[in-house]
């Protein structure tokens, strides 16, 4: 087995009385792809900001190789090899493609010096997300597809060991939803990135996913290889709610002799 | 190709309107008479002043309201150590650029923490309290009388003439500075704050040092054209040179000229500085009138200031001659 790269122990964060994120453990595997799943408000989007720092915890602490990287600002924790993109994208207005994407280059764990370099791996990541050819454009000008490739494509110019995906995929169509699990994978088998992506398509997160953990109110109800997570009945019940678990769990019954029967 | 050669062609052109440039603004104090040298200098002042805002507001999108503070702090450091210590210029003006500076990251450890509107006030607040301070220092700055400043000696023409060579010299090398902070790694840091602080952070950039190094480039050109003032003028009071007036009148040529461009606060302070002075001699009792028109005519009609013009003008003429050759080869 892997080194761990990225673990938590009790990561809690609360808003007023609400639990964000309770009590999580977890541990992500170098060169591993590890997939978070959970309905909505399931504390996904803000495990990853207490990941990257841009949210402090409120409990807990999270590792990054050998050293506690809680407590620290975002972008000491992008320094050492952490990069995230956002499911709102954040593109920087007023500035095209190509300087956006500059900026991971100059600021990211390389810290290339000479912005003539940085431009140089920008147009070789562009390429690796299918925006060559869109350069110059301003990035108010980009349609909701290449928005989600700047993302990711500013994200890569930080040259990070740990990749946060944060639902790159909502929102575009079934062949993009394919090109962007390809690309993943690409990332992942031949750049060595570890890579922790939350997604709520299932298709494209149960296939590309090592391990899947799976949150539900804050706190982590199942963890495991996507076929074992998708048997769970907290999940399926989580999911879909209790009722077709349970109708789900009379039928499975009748049919075969209560293969998955609830314990 | 072709835009490769019209590309050459600009650049040929631009060069040898920038050596004509070069020439007038050299010959210019031999031909012209005093009163339009003075009133060069004060454009050129104002064009520096206006820069090293836009440094701040402009491209860091910080509207340091409160910058007349290290103006203030540059001309009273300059008034102080010439007339009490003795001091020659060149020692008073170094100082004015390191009281200037120290203060700016003073406070901007204080102040770079808010955003918007609360920066803006809390700036402002910063600038007053520096002025009281000044003002009740009595022995030291002279409180309400002002300080004289032991005046350059020599002919009227002669001082005109170095005080408009040194300001154009300031402000060739603030133009020299904001041009290489337009494309280097601290640019792309302050327009990516600018853009959005938290993003910023999550891709690496430290937004407190960038900041801070944004507002300290600021503070020390604004110091160091209060040296000047000071030494040029021979007189200050608080009242003068912690105006806000003079910020505000910043804001409005960086409006005009074009924020976050690097020739934007220039053409700025020279069209509104031109204006003011005609309209000033002819309609004294309008002229306040009549400029805040031409404000609202730029905001509504020009929200990104006249260099939009220019700059858009030359983008359309590239996209029309790059479109050409694609439709040639279109199959």
């Amino acid at each position: 087995m892997s080194a761990v790269l990225l673990s938590g122990q009790g990561v809690s964060r609360s808003f007023g009385a609400l639990k964000a994120v309770w009590n999580v453990d977890f541990e992500v595997r170098a060169g591993e792809i590890f997939g978070i799943i959970g309905p909505n408000g399931a504390g996904k989007t803000t495990l990853l900001s207490l990941v990257n720092g841009t949210l402090p915890l409120s409990r807990g602490q999270i590792r990054f190789k050998d050293r506690v990287i809680s407590g620290l600002r975002p972008y000491r924790i992008a320094e050492l090899g952490i990069s995230r993109t956002f499911q709102v994208v954040k593109p920087f207005p007023g500035m095209t493609l190509l300087e956006n994407v500059s900026i991971g280059a100059l600021f990211g764990k390389d810290k290339i010096r000479d912005a003539r370099e940085a431009r140089e791996r920008t147009r070789s990541i562009l390429q690796t997300v299918n925006l060559s050819g869109r350069e110059d454009v301003a990035v108010e000008n980009l349609n909701i597809s290449e928005r989600k490739r700047l993302e990711l494509a500013r994200a890569l110019a930080m040259d990070p060991e740990l990749l946060l995906l944060d639902e790159v995929m909502a929102g575009l169509n079934n062949a993009e939803i394919d090109w962007i699990m390809g690309l993943t994978r690409r990332l992942n088998e031949q750049e060595g990135r570890t890579i922790v992506v939350i997604e709520h398509v299932m298709k494209a997160i149960m296939g590309i996913s090592h391990r899947i953990m799976v949150l539900h109110h804050g706190e982590k109800i199942a963890e495991g290889s996507p076929a074992e997570v998708s048997r769970e009945e907290r999940v399926i019940s989580a999911y879909l709610g209790e009722r077709y678990a349970r109708r789900r769990g009379e039928q499975d019954r009748g049919e075969s002799g209560g293969r998955h029967a609830p314990g | 190709m072709i835009p490769q050669a019209i590309g050459g062609k600009w650049k040929t052109a631009g060069a040898l309107l920038l050596a004509v440039l070069a020439l007038l603004l050299a010959a210019a104090p031999f031909l012209l008479t005093g009163f339009w040298v003075r009133l060069l200098t004060y454009i050129f002042m104002f064009s520096v002043l206006s820069s090293a805002l836009n440094i701040i507001a402009g491209f860091t999108g910080y509207a340091a309201f409160g910058n007349m503070v290290f103006f203030g702090l540059g001309a009273y450091t300059t008034a102080v150590l010439m007339s009490k210590a003795r001091l020659g210029f060149v020692p008073a003006f170094l100082g004015s650029a390191l009281v200037a500076g120290i203060t700016a990251v003073l406070l901007g450890l204080l102040l770079l923490r808010l955003k918007g509107h609360y920066f803006a006030l809390g700036t402002l607040g910063a600038a007053e309290a520096v002025k009281y301070l000044i003002e009740n220092l009595t022995g030291l700055t002279g409180g309400g009388q002002g300080l004289t400043v032991p005046p350059l000696r020599g002919r009227p023409a002669t001082v005109n003439t170095f005080f408009y060579f040194l300001m154009l010299l300031l402000l060739v090398v603030i133009l020299l500075v904001v041009w290489r902070l337009s494309r280097n790694r601290l640019g792309y840091a302050l327009k990516a704050i600018r853009a959005n602080e938290e993003a910023a952070g999550v891709m690496g950039i430290d937004t407190t040092r960038y900041k801070i190094t944004a507002w300290v480039l600021s503070a020390l050109f604004t110091g160091v054209t209060g040296s000047i003032y000071a030494y040029w003028f021979t007189y200050i009071d608080a009242p003068t040179v912690f105006d806000v007036m003079w910020v505000v009148k910043m804001f409005v040529i960086i409006l005009i000229g074009g924020a976050g461009t690097v020739f934007g606060p220039v053409i700025g302070a020279f069209i509104l500085e031109t204006i003011s002075e005609l309209v000033w001699s002819r309609f004294l009792n309008l002229h306040l009138g009549i400029l805040g028109l031409i404000i609202i005519l730029v905001v509504l009609f020009m929200p990104r200031g006249i260099i939009s013009l220019v700059t858009q003008g030359r983008s359309l003429l590239s996209l029309a001659h790059r479109r050409r050759p694609r439709e040639g080869d279109g199959r």
